[in-house]
């Protein structure tokens, strides 16, 4: 084992990974201990990474399937608070002013929290590490096509959560 | 305005995580580093020395068995020659076996030697061999006479002597002389007995039951019912049924101090398809990798949540099969891989620490 160029690694991208696994679990302890075992796991494991500079994105997959593991291990700390993210739309005058309003809102965050940890994970891999569909489907040796399935519904599931209610609707198309 | 939202959910995400990566600060890595440097370095000498143990553990494990396979395969030649043995003892005026042992006892006084004695003579009762006999062990009363023959015989000479002639004398293909005889070649016949051997060494170390279920209920209720100190590595099963699928079957093994396997197994509606998990429990992290690590090189190597893993193909059935810790899953179905990645989400777990 190289320690030195482990150490190297580790520093440089530390960061990244640990805000990957927050973002999936929302708990920092929880993101710390996934950012450590993925860090063992890519290190123990480290012949078997083909490419090396494909190293940040396979600590950041690891890392997330350990924040999605974690997450089932510890169902208490479930994001399971559904609250009404749709009750409070009253404000925003225009589709652009509701997009770029909900970007400073708490709101985001809970739709987030309300998909399945798997879910949260694919959106967290594509718009946070921004990996690319393939790039995700071989770090978990499945397809294309199945990755795209799983995030397409992801995404619809937080477009939906995301909607304007009605009464929003109705007042932007008045807008 | 379809295309519109989604674009515009795009940047909100890609924004929103920015935003939110900004906000947080990370732990310190050099913290980090320290503890993550302390269990890389700890992490190759338990796992040098467990192969250590379990190399001699198997090595221990085949000889016992070896012996155990010659004495059944030869066991009308073995009681011959015992019985020839005991005629010989007889005519030289020697007191039986038992009475033998007691008496060396008396003559000799001398716990070493007997110990040795029992290890040889006594070579397919170990506990027997580990129980040493009690000093104040009365004295046989045997007859003077013989106790005097018997102090004339060299126990070293004596003891080894019945071994060799049992082993060897009487073994086929165990010739001293290879011209005599070639050694046999394993046939199908004996790699069954070794299979069938080791099937009954397993039992005869600890009995083992296997409780089946058909009712599904009855399955669920008694593997949350299991003890904790049973289970030694977190258990995967289904609590409901795959889509498409319907319980067939589930078998719970175990003994009274351990876990050994959980099996549950389904049927597709129309009966054409199956699907079963089984997950085998082992006693120690070293041995759960041996089990794992022996299986097809071949497979395809996956990442099943945080374990490694590995997908086998083979004639229309697809194996997932994971490591844990003390453990090897195993997910077996005529589903494509993505079916089985799906299947595997909806497994639920059992730990130690949800069942205290």
């Amino acid at each position: 084992m190289d320690m030195q160029h482990f150490e190297t690694l580790y520093h440089e991208h530390y960061k990244k990974i640990f805000r990957t696994a927050y973002l999936v679990t929302g708990d920092y302890q929880l993101a710390e201990d996934a950012t450590q075992e993925a860090f063992l796991k890519a290190f123990s494991r480290m012949e078997t990474l083909r490419d090396q500079d494909k190293f940040a994105s396979w600590v950041s997959v690891i890392a997330a399937n350990y924040s999605v593991d974690l997450l089932r291990k510890n169902k208490k700390l479930l994001f399971t608070e559904k609250t009404d993210i749709q009750a409070d739309h009253s404000q925003e005058s225009s589709p652009h002013d509701f997009w770029e309003k909900k970007e400073n809102l708490q709101e985001v965050r809970e739709a987030l929290q309300q998909l399945e940890p798997d879910e949260r994970m694919l959106i967290v891999l594509k718009y946070f590490n921004e990996l690319s569909i393939k790039e995700i489907a071989s770090l978990h040796t499945v397809s294309p096509g199945t990755i795209k399935s799983r995030l397409f519904r992801a995404r619809e599931k937080l477009r939906v959560l995301l909607q304007p209610s009605p009464d929003q609707k109705r007042h932007m198309g008045k807008a | 305005m379809k295309r519109r939202d989604a674009k515009d959910l795009d940047q909100l995400l890609k924004t929103f995580f920015q935003q939110e990566s900004e906000a947080l600060t990370p732990p310190s890595s050099m913290k980090g580093w320290a503890e993550l440097r302390t269990r890389l370095e700890n992490q190759e000498s338990p796992a040098l020395s467990g192969e250590l143990t379990k190399s001699l553990e198997e090595k221990e494990r085949s000889l016992i068995k070896r012996g155990y396979g010659l004495f059944r395969q030869h066991k009308a030649l073995t009681s011959l020659a015992a019985a020839c043995l005991l005629v010989a003892i007889y005519f030289a005026g020697l007191p039986p076996v038992d009475t033998l042992k007691q008496s060396f006892q008396g003559v000799t006084n001398s716990s070493e030697a007997d110990e040795a004695y029992f290890r040889v003579e006594t070579s397919g009762e170990r506990m027997e061999a580990e129980t040493p006999l009690p000093q104040d062990t009365p004295d046989p009363g045997g007859d003077p006479e013989q106790e005097v023959i018997l102090a004339d015989i060299p126990p070293t000479e004596e003891i080894p002597a019945l071994e060799v002639e049992v082993d060897t004398a009487e073994v086929p293909g165990e010739a001293k002389d290879p011209k005599e005889k070639t050694p046999e070649q394993p046939s199908e016949e004996t790699l069954a007995r070794d299979s069938q051997l080791d099937e009954e060494m397993d039992m005869a170390m600890e009995a083992t039951s296997s409780l089946g279920f058909s009712e599904h209920s009855d399955f669920i209720n008694s593997l949350k019912g299991l003890s904790a100190t049973l289970i030694v590595d977190e258990i995967w099963y289904f609590q409901e049924a795959p889509p498409g699928f319907v319980f067939a079957n589930a078998v719970i093994s175990r003994s009274d101090t351990a876990l050994h396997a959980v099996t549950q197994s389904f049927s597709s509606s129309d009966g054409e398809r199956r699907l079963s998990i089984n997950q085998s429990f082992f006693l120690s992290a070293a041995e759960a990798g041996a089990a794992y690590y022996s299986l097809d090189e071949l497979a395809v190597p996956v990442q099943v949540g945080p374990y490694e893993g590995s997908l086998f193909r083979q004639q229309g059935i697809n194996t997932i099969t994971w490591l844990q810790e003390k453990s090897v899953v195993s997910l077996s179905g005529q589903l494509e891989d993505g079916q089985l990645f799906e299947v595997i989400e909806a497994l639920e777990s059992i730990s130690a620490s949800s069942q205290s």
